[in-house]
């Protein structure tokens, strides 16, 4: 208390008291100075207040604080400057820091507590406080500074007074500004809160200046600080580089601004445009409803006289119907739905804009939210499909046209011919029957390309429809063979059926299955050279029946094949010359016989020719009926099974049906036996025990599989324990082909074979690659994948080793070798017959030509060419 | 309704060589007694001395279509009844549906076999009164 006594140096005057007077315009100067200062101050804490980045926040906030804290403090100096005293004066250095310090320090601290988006009113209360106990701090520590000449006493009302006007003018500044809450502050509001600011901070110092009665000093009073004064016209220096400064940083913040919003609407005008050029629509509001987004496909149909704000005003501007008519409204409209949550996707409407633009629609639509799961509003995004449906319904027209107008004069040419050709009207001679009749063929096929036409409309529209009933195959082939075979005759050809043993009934549309059978027969007829045979087999199972039609033609060119069963599509335009198909027969088929839950699909060999065959599940009606069958017609004659099972009544029981079933079969009690009959024959598929006496069937299937010979070889597991063998060998599931539990249904064991035959390899010729660059080896296994069973040596040992052991159908050999030249072994491939493909990247000696084949150079090759090469060899 | 043998067609086509072939189709095979007619307008004014079993109709013709005439029919109370077949080109499904829907007994599709035709109308018409 005494101190501060001390301060106001109260009662205690001296009476050397020294006047001064002001330089106006320095005063003047002052308070545009600190206008300016708050200004720009308060600009740059908007910009601190909403930009996003971090690192340019920090930027803000600084330059915010510097220039309201140095501003300020330059404006009090600027005010020292302009009171003019008939004595020098001079600046302790230190105690104008101090005061820079407080300008600085308190003003940051201000900015800082009005970082939030929202800011509460105490942190108003709180900032303009900590503002004004700042300017209060920077003007009084600033008087410090000058007690070099001077003795200063300081009048207590004037003291508090500017103390109020320092508080009142940051406190009123803040709130003018910001008690609104709003992200960015009105330019009015700005430049207000900045008049308000400014001038306290002058009236501050002025009225803390009224208060001040200067003494002068009888002699430096604190000679102490002699050395670190500033004279007065150094400390303008000081302020004008201040100002500058402050100035620079105002320049480039309001520049870089400038480029951030030039940035900002750059990407919205991208936006837009991007938008109003869609040919679809799009709507969007945000979370208060008000329309964000209407472009111009929208807007260019609407009423340009209302308004679009909100999401009720759409209806006054467009409407729409639902396909059946009728008005969509209020809770229902597409973005009122979306807005509430609803997600549309693909719902078709009627679009009606000004009652007499209607467009056709399909609309998606659904809440906007963003990463944190906050709704930020809703779009939805209207797709005109006007024209679409035009095109689809000109199509319908059109095949409409096609139906009638074509069926029109077709029925007249049918019924003449068909009447003529019935003998109804009398006989013909031969000659002109034969005539009418290839007239009445042609007729007939015409129609078929008609109906196919007709066909394949329906079932793009989904429309086919079928009749189901279950008969026997049988009849259906006969019937189709019946109705074809003048057809086939017309190419000189013969119709032949190979029937099953037994028929088997199936669950089908005996028209539609007609309808692909001679789609088939008509195919093969057509590719097929005079003279030769179209066969129509079936072979069955207990649960599929194939039926395959087979032509001894050209086969189906390589390029073709995978186009094969697309829309209008021919092998080859030049080559279908009296060959006429509309190129839908198979497309048509493949989808019918897949109705009926079947597939179809071809094998062709080039020059030998096609075959074509779909299979369909069988209709199970008496099980007994069944096994028979598949014993009177084995599934794999004559293929070659291993039973490896220890109990000698379980494998007689299998042998014997197994034989009968027309497989050849041998058993082993033990892994050991099996191991030597599994080295000695090449087996379909090996039925394994788990359980065996001398090594356990799971660690057996293990090693099979790592030793290359039997890598591939086919196991069943036949056991009491399968499932728990399952599990144990689970992740190497496809290993084995089945696991079936003791006892033994037959059937299922018949089926798990038949599927080893579907899935197997074993009727792919089995090549032997020399070859030791493993990654010739990779190309030629990849290469040759879906035509060839490959197996690799490294060496000629190994190469010796397996030929002796497997017999193969072709060799393909590597003649730079680690352990020799290639040609060492051709001796011995001579002895086994088999072809040799030399593939290697040096050239053959003549001396050995006659061993072998075909030689190829690994450099100018293609793959092409090796697999065309291949196959030829292949083909023997 | 008293069973009785079909006898009386009343028959319209457009098209004269269908008609023709038709003709033998229903006459010399068939064996039936057949009013002609080129459009739906001649059938309705055909009604007025021909009394027919069974109407035969092709769907597009000039002037008024088939199924114009037989709604036409339907109004009169000597044809409410009469059983009715019509013989078209136009048979997609949604097309079919609809004649379905105006009672026909049966759709025949162009082209017709003219040795069948009979046969197949006779067949319809039995199992109509069957």
């Amino acid at each position: 208390m005494d101190s501060l006594f001390n301060w106001f140096q109260s009662g205690n005057m001296p009476e050397r008291a020294v006047d001064g007077h002001y330089n106006w315009g320095l005063v003047a100067l002052s308070f545009a100075v600190s206008v300016l200062a708050a200004y720009i101050a308060l600009d740059l804490v908007g910009r601190y207040r909403i930009e996003q980045k971090k690192s340019t926040r920090y930027y803000w906030f600084t330059a915010a604080s510097f220039t309201l804290g140095s501003g300020m403090w330059v404006v009090h100096y600027i005010i020292m400057l302009a009171f003019v005293m008939p004595v020098t004066q001079e600046y302790i250095a230190g105690w104008t820091a101090a005061s820079m310090l407080a300008a600085i320090v308190s003003s940051g601290t201000a900015i800082w507590l009005l970082r939030n988006k929202s800011i509460q009113t105490y942190q108003l209360w709180l900032s303009g406080s900590v503002l004004g106990l700042g300017i209060t701090f920077m003007h009084y520590l600033g008087m410090q500074s000058m007690l070099i000449n001077f003795e200063i006493y300081y009048v207590p009302v004037w003291f508090i007074f500017s103390v109020l006007i320092a508080f009142g003018a940051a406190i009123s500044s803040m709130f003018f500004a910001y008690s609104r809450g709003e992200p960015i502050v009105n330019k009015n509001r700005l430049n207000v809160s900045a008049l308000l600011l400014g001038i306290g901070i002058c009236g501050t110092v002025y009225i803390g200046l009224e208060g001040t009665v200067f003494f002068k000093a009888l002699h430096n009073t604190r000679s102490d600080y002699f050395f670190n004064t500033i004279k007065d016209d150094q400390l303008a220096f000081f302020m004008v580089g201040l100002t500058v400064l402050i100035i620079s940083v105002s320049l480039t913040a309001s520049g870089y601004y400038k480029q951030m919003v030039n940035a900002i609407e750059n990407e919205k005008e991208f936006l837009n445009v991007m938008l109003d050029n869609l040919e679809d629509g799009i709507i969007a509001c945000d979370d208060t409803g008000r329309i964000t987004v209407l472009n111009q496909y929208l807007q260019k149909n609407m009423d340009p006289s209302k308004p679009a704000k909100k999401l009720e005003d759409l209806t006054d501007l467009f409407g729409f119907e639902t396909m059946d008519e009728k008005p969509v409204q209020g809770k229902d409209f597409p973005l009122t739905r979306a807005f509430n949550g609803d997600m549309i996707h693909r719902e078709a409407f009627i679009m009606k804009f000004n009652d007499h633009i209607v467009r056709d629609v399909v609309i998606d639509g659904q809440q906007i939210i963003n990463a944190k799961n906050k709704k930020l509003g809703a779009v939805t995004v209207i797709h005109d499909v006007t024209e679409l449906k035009k095109t689809e319904k000109l199509k319908n027209e059109f095949v409409s046209i096609v139906s009638h107008e074509l069926r029109t004069p077709l029925t007249s040419i049918r019924g003449s011919l068909g009447l003529l050709v019935s003998g109804i009207m009398g006989e013909f001679p031969e000659k002109a029957k034969k005539l009418l009749e290839i007239a009445n063929s042609n007729c007939e096929r015409l129609l078929l390309l008609i109906n196919d036409i007709l066909d394949i409309e329906k079932i793009e529209a989904g429309k086919m429809k079928f009749d189901m009933k279950t008969v026997s195959i049988n009849e259906i082939i006969k019937e189709s063979i019946e109705a074809n075979k003048m057809y086939a005759e017309k190419f000189g050809l013969s119709l032949d059926y190979e029937p099953a043993a037994k028929d088997s009934a199936v669950t089908v549309d005996p028209d539609r299955l007609m309808q692909v059978l001679a789609n088939l027969i008509s195919n093969a007829c057509k590719f097929s050279p005079q003279g030769t045979r179209v066969v129509i087999s079936v072979i069955g199972t207990r649960d599929w029946v194939r039926v395959s039609v087979k032509d001894m033609g050209p086969g189906i060119p390589l390029e073709f094949q995978s186009r094969i069963f697309q829309k209008f599509s021919q092998a080859d335009s030049s080559d279908t010359r009296g060959k006429a198909g509309t190129g839908l027969g198979l497309n048509i088929s493949k989808t019918i016989i897949e109705k009926f839950g079947g597939r179809l699909n071809f094998n062709s060999v080039a020059d030998e020719g096609a075959t074509f065959f779909f299979e369909l599940p069988v209709v199970m009606s008496d099980g007994s009926a069944l096994l028979e069958d598949i014993e009177e017609e084995p599934p794999l004659p004559k293929k070659r099974l291993l039973i490896c099972e220890d109990d000698d009544d379980q494998a007689e029981y299998l042998r014997v049906l197994l034989e009968s079933a027309g497989f050849i079969t041998d058993v082993a009690n033990t892994v050991g036996a099996a191991k030597k009959l599994i080295a000695q024959h090449d087996y379909e598929a090996l039925l394994l025990d788990l359980i065996l006496p001398d090594q356990d069937g799971i660690a057996f299937i293990r090693e099979l599989r790592e030793t290359e010979a039997t890598a591939s070889l086919h196991i069943i597991v036949l056991s009491v324990i399968a499932q728990t063998g399952r599990s144990l060998m689970n992740g190497d599931a496809l290993s084995v082909v089945d696991w079936l539990d003791k006892p033994i249904d037959f059937n299922t064991l018949l089926s798990s074979i038949n599927r080893v035959k579907k899935r197997g390899d074993s009727e792919l010729p089995h090549i032997l690659h020399v070859e030791d660059n493993p990654d010739t080896q990779h190309v030629i296994s990849v290469l040759l994948e879906k035509h060839a069973k490959v197996s690799k040596a490294g060496n000629l040992q190994e190469a010796k080793e397996m030929l002796e052991k497997n017999s193969y159908d072709l060799v393909i050999l590597d003649l730079l070798l680690p352990d020799g030249n290639g040609t060492e072994i051709l001796p011995l491939l001579a002895r086994h017959h088999v072809p040799v493909l030399v593939f290697s990247a040096t050239t053959l000696n003549e001396n050995y030509a006659k061993f072998v084949s075909k030689a190829l150079m690994k450099s100018n090759s293609s793959n092409e060419t090796l697999l065309d090469t291949i196959k030829n060899l292949l083909k023997g | 309704m008293p069973r009785k043998a079909l006898e009386n067609i009343l028959y319209a086509e457009d098209e004269n060589d269908i008609r023709a072939i038709a003709q033998i189709a229903l006459e010399d095979i068939g064996g039936f007694n057949v009013k002609y007619c080129t459009n739906g307008k001649e059938v309705v004014d055909a009604t007025r001395d021909f009394v027919a079993d069974l109407l035969l109709f092709d769907v597009m013709m000039p002037e008024m279509d088939g199924p114009s005439a037989l709604r036409e029919l339907r109004q009169m109370e000597h044809y409410a009844d009469v059983p009715a077949i019509f013989m078209t080109a136009k048979i997609q499904t949604n097309e079919v549906e609809q004649y379905k829907t105006l009672g026909v007994i049966e759709v025949i599709a162009k082209p017709f076999d003219p040795i069948t035709l009979a046969d197949t109308i006779k067949k319809a018409w039995a199992d109509y009164y069957g």
